[in-house]
């Protein structure tokens, strides 16, 4: 359970922190998405569907552990 | 093991699909021009392109500017500044048939037609003109891309990720219904399990859809909005709107199975709820959707696969990507249900 929050809360922070990267100034990342013909916008789409995934995964671990939890007691 | 072999299969065309959506590049395109007013008479104009390589065929581009597939001026004097510009002159005629026109280039690797880029507002209306006589280049479509859309650009790519949700989301809950009518025809509750289950797995794909659509609607349908602000993110789309209607419909069904404890008893409830709300969410996304204008392409009358939506490289890898995503929502179903199926066990021995 903790080692699990951990790795959560780790995960938390570098997504946290990768948002702040370059956003200094709002045309700066307006700019960037727009020259490159928003790619960016594609990765963060995938990233939101992987996120989605292993969130959904790291829950259904915790129920598992519950489980695993009663049967041992 | 048995049973693997499809798990295996989904993880290849899944990846198959990642690495193809990201590698095929955009068709050469014109994104802007100099001055797309133009008036009668000789005009210099400089065209941006992206993934043109012009630099590649400095002496072998040629163009004209058209009308209803007749050329109406030649491009002269075209020269490629860059690999992304070229400039060029063209006389303009005082008498046109139309306003809006369409710039034609031709390279010896492909082509690109920019539909009503450039604007005449001086011309004088005629209904007949001379075509033009211009040279063209002889070109070979052999470049590989995805179609290279106003607004959309890079974005087209979403199309594996964020629609494939919906699909999946839409088998998932047809499994539900399925279940639900199972189990109503002989009461076995195990039907009832795979029939909550599948809504659960359906919700997390809806949630996902919904994001990432709101992502994609922020930069193309809002692009004009500022960035971090609240607006944008939004659309006012029927079929938005019935998306989110048909994923409150579903949290619903797993609040009413929340308020129930005899199992039976909340089995029976929301396995007739569940054949209603499947019903519900068929009517509000795909046919109001189909009445109303939307938003969305191949709605307001059109089939959703229409020959102007998807073109042959799409369907290369969208189709995979449906087949991808599906094949992995059912095993996150079939997870699921082995492990309440387990669950239940152990509570049901204590």
């Amino acid at each position: 359970m903790t080692a699990i929050k951990k790795y959560f809360l780790l995960l938390l922070a570098v997504t946290i922190a990768s948002l702040g990267f370059g956003q200094s100034s709002e045309s700066g990342i307006d700019q960037t998405l727009h020259e490159s013909g928003k790619i960016y916008i594609v990765v963060a789409v995938l990233s939101v569907v992987l996120i989605g995934i292993i969130f959904f995964l790291i829950k259904t671990e915790l129920k598992i552990k519950k489980l695993e939890d009663e049967i041992r007691n | 093991m048995k049973g693997l072999w499809w798990k295996i299969l989904t993880v290849l065309i899944l990846l198959y699909v990642v690495i193809f959506s990201f590698i095929v590049p955009l068709r050469p395109d014109i994104s802007k021009l100099s001055n797309t007013n133009l008036s009668i008479g000789y005009n210099t104009v400089t065209a941006t392109g992206y993934n043109t390589a012009f630099d590649k065929y400095t002496n072998n581009i040629s163009g004209y500017i058209s009308y209803e597939k007749k050329a109406i001026a030649c491009l002269n004097n075209i020269k490629a500044t860059n690999n992304q510009e070229i400039t060029f002159t063209v006389n303009i005629p005082k008498e046109l048939p139309a306003k809006n026109l369409h710039l034609n280039l031709s390279t010896p690797d492909y082509t690109i037609f920019a539909p009503e880029i450039i604007k005449v507002y001086e011309a004088d209306k005629t209904e007949s003109f001379t075509p033009a006589n211009c040279e063209t280049v002889n070109s070979t479509n052999k470049s590989l891309g995805f179609p290279n859309r106003l607004l959309l650009n890079e974005t087209i790519r979403n199309l594996m990720f964020h629609v494939p949700m919906w699909f999946t989301m839409m088998v998932l809950l047809f499994l539900s219904f399925l279940s639900s009518i199972r189990y109503l025809n002989g009461f076995n509750l195990a039907h009832d399990l795979k029939a909550s289950q599948a809504v659960n797995i359906g919700l997390l794909f809806a949630v996902l859809g919904i994001i990432t659509g709101a992502i994609w609607a922020k930069f193309t349908w809002s692009d004009h909005t500022p960035l971090f602000s609240l607006t944008g993110w939004w659309a006012n789309d029927v079929k938005l709107n019935g998306a989110a209607i048909s994923t409150l419909i579903y949290i619903a069904y797993r609040i009413l199975r929340s308020s129930i404890s005899d199992e039976h008893q909340r089995a029976k409830v929301s396995a007739v709820y569940n054949i209603f709300a499947f019903v519900l969410m068929l009517v509000f996304i795909m046919i109001l959707p189909r009445i109303y204008d939307s938003l969305h392409p191949g709605n307001g009358g059109n089939p959703a696969f229409g020959a102007y939506d998807l073109d042959n490289t799409l369907r290369m890898v969208f189709y995979p990507a449906v087949i991808g995503w599906i094949g992995l929502g059912i095993w996150i179903l079939q997870i699921k249900v082995r492990l309440e199926k387990l669950n239940n066990t152990i509570n049901d021995s204590y």
